[in-house]
């Protein structure tokens, strides 16, 4: 059996344990939950002291070994991460079955790699978007034809998300795009069809590009004590909001001749 | 009661939603979403007994908060998988959208209306949630403890 201890090439271990932390961090886990999980798993895996520092853009391991060997690696994070849960919780078991019993280093890494190539169908994220858009244009209070108008403008957003977020990486301009497409879409909408509600259908849309989750997460962070982390995120948010609300109020002003 | 049956619906489509949204597993999506029905029945339950929006918000995120944690360690999931969904119709994005427009409009009193709104809803759901959380991480280091101490006896 070639099976080889972990201990004996610290600094792969380490790599790997970046690489899980990594996309933990990409699949929506807290900052907290990251740096709790990668301890435990470095002190399964051998090491005496773990020192691990999460911050939204980066991440900083440093594992003192019984030998007295100590290592740190760090890891830049690109990319806003899309929140994707089922990643989260295959990463989680993986996580604590390291702990009960530490995998072998080849075995952790085809596992983690066998976790990163679970991706989310198309066709989830447009049922998602088509679901989301509507049912929350109702939610908020308009009636079903308004819920189907948002319906459909969820299919564009999602398009929008699909197509444009790989070549468009900055989130702020992808927002303000895709509420300037999407508004102006639904204003025009409305002025052929005068009895629908537009401020219920753009709601509705708003819902699905509205970083209000990550908003209430950071401030979380921040009362929690992850500051730095929470600050970040806090002002990534607030961007990230008030480019929707512009894209949003250039489509307001722009078609707001046609008596909208 | 046409109209609260109409917006639970309308809250249970919204979180399952966001379940597919956020890729959920299949055996999970159910509960984060009815999560979602029980996030806005405890909202409009308080609102018919509170005034203003802080109270019945804070008080929905707490109860919230604890349905994601104990299903969490019911299902053996992490928490964020039920706490998102159950808590996104919670998000103020009208607040957010009334405020712009009334912006747009020209009109900063009504804009700073909706402004104050939407700040109150975050707070709420941001110190709801952050209690909880705090509360249920003592008691988790507190129940470590205990064993801890079992052992060494």
């Amino acid at each position: 059996m070639n099976r080889r201890d972990p201990a004996q090439e610290p600094s792969a271990l380490l790599h790997e344990l970046l690489d899980i932390a990594e996309a933990m961090v990409d699949a929506g886990a807290e900052v907290y939950r990251v740096e709790d999980t990668i301890t435990r798993m470095g002190e399964a895996y051998g090491a005496e002291r773990m020192n691990v520092l999460v911050i939204t853009s980066s991440i900083v391991i440093t594992m003192l070994f019984a030998d007295g060997c100590e290592l740190t690696q760090t890891r830049r994070i690109r990319g806003a991460g899309s929140t994707n849960f089922i990643r989260l919780e295959r990463l989680n078991a993986l996580s604590r079955e390291c702990c009960a019993k530490p995998l072998p280093l080849s075995e952790l890494q085809r596992r983690t790699d066998e976790i990163l190539a679970l991706r989310s169908s198309p066709l989830r994220q447009y049922i998602g978007s088509i679901l989301g858009a509507g049912a929350f244009a109702v939610f908020f209070g308009g009636n079903l034809w308004d819920g189907l108008v948002a319906a459909l403008f969820g299919v564009l957003i999602c398009f929008l998300q699909q197509k444009l977020s790989s070549v468009c990486r900055n989130r702020m301009i992808f927002n303000l795009l895709g509420a300037l497409v999407s508004g102006i879409g639904i204003m025009l909408t409305v002025s052929l069809f005068p009895a629908l509600h537009a401020d219920k259908i753009v709601i509705g849309d708003i819902m699905l590009l509205i970083p209000g989750l990550a908003i209430t997460n950071s401030v979380r962070d921040i009362m929690g004590g992850d500051t730095i982390t929470g600050i970040m995120r806090f002002i990534e948010c607030l961007l990230w909001a008030a480019a929707l609300a512009f894209g949003f109020m250039i489509a307001l002003r722009l078609t707001g001749g046609l008596g909208v | 009661m046409k109209d609260i049956i109409i917006q639970l619906l309308a809250a249970f489509l919204s979180a399952f939603s966001f379940a597919l949204l956020f890729h959920v597993r299949k055996n999970l999506v159910l509960p984060a979403s009815f999560g979602g029905v029980l996030c806005w029945g405890i909202y409009l339950a308080c609102c018919s007994c509170m005034e203003g929006i802080f109270y019945p918000s804070l008080i929905t995120t707490i109860c919230s908060t604890v349905y994601a944690e104990v299903l969490a360690r019911i299902l053996r999931a992490p928490a964020p998988i039920f706490f998102v969904p159950t808590i996104i119709v919670l998000v103020p994005g009208g607040s957010l959208f009334y405020a712009m427009s009334a912006a747009v409009q020209g009109d900063m009193e009504l804009a700073a209306e909706h402004t104050w709104t939407l700040v109150l809803y975050v707070l709420a759901l941001a110190a709801g949630a952050s209690l909880v959380w705090a509360l249920s991480d003592m008691i988790r280091k507190l129940i470590a403890q205990h064993r801890h101490s079992d052992a060494d006896i």
